[in-house]
């Protein structure tokens, strides 16, 4: 916040009140969607970044296909989309920077594993997620 | 993977949305909920022969459907599409 000084009295409003870094994105209704941190350039890395990327493009997909879509849908189940996408971006991200692999070979390899084993997309991302916070927790207390 | 080859998928993927007894919105919905993107209107038109999706879209789809028979108790029947040795 106090990095970019166009926003005078905000960043310090903003700042007093413990919010240290804003990530702005653009949505396609003339509206804008904003995340707010506690932590100095918490949206600084990539993979904070890409997830409020991720979070704006559904938010872009549900405000676009307009009011008429939606009011059939609950905050429940639309709760429930954003967590099951959440854990399958999240899992692909892992795979990509774990593996070296692009976002489509990800998905292709939660797919298969999802048919092999009869099991939702969401719930096998969630054990790859599990297990790699396993390996790290391992690595950290071998280290 | 050329458009005949695109056009027969699209087919098999048809086939599974008029087995599964979803409507489109059901389905569009499906799909959001295993990170796909595509619109309502998109999906629609894809079902219907009058829009190319990427295959990874249509992967997106064929998951939302199969996810749908999982819930019924059966298996993937819907495949997906330029999956590297694809099982299925």
């Amino acid at each position: 916040m106090t990095g970019d000084d166009r926003w005078g009295e905000l960043s310090r409003q903003a700042v007093s009140h413990g919010v240290h870094s804003s990530l702005s994105l653009p949505l396609p209704t003339a509206a804008a969607l904003n995340f707010y941190g506690a932590g100095v350039g918490a949206y600084a890395a990539a993979r904070p970044r890409a997830l409020a990327s991720l979070v704006a493009r559904t938010v872009s997909i549900l405000l676009t296909e307009g009011p008429g879509r939606l009011e059939d849908l609950g905050p429940n189940r639309i709760q429930e989309m954003m967590a099951a996408r959440s854990l399958i971006h999240r899992a692909q991200g892992m795979m990509m920077e774990r593996d070296g692999t692009d976002a489509t070979t990800a998905y292709h390899r939660l797919a298969i594993r999802s048919a092999e084993e009869s099991r939702s997309l969401a719930d096998i991302a969630r054990q790859v997620l599990s297990k790699s916070t396993a390996s790290t927790d391992d690595r950290d207390v071998s280290a | 993977m050329n458009d005949d080859e695109l056009a027969h998928e699209r087919s098999i993927l048809e086939s599974g949305f008029l087995k599964s007894g979803l409507s489109y919105h059901e389905l569009w919905w499906r799909q959001l909920c295993v990170g796909g993107d595509a619109s309502s209107l998109e999906l629609e038109a894809y079902l219907l022969g009058l829009l190319k999706l990427s295959p990874y879209q249509h992967d997106l789809i064929a998951q939302a459907l199969n996810e749908h028979f999982l819930d019924l108790g059966q298996d993937h029947p819907v495949a997906y599409t330029d999956l590297p040795n694809n099982p299925f």
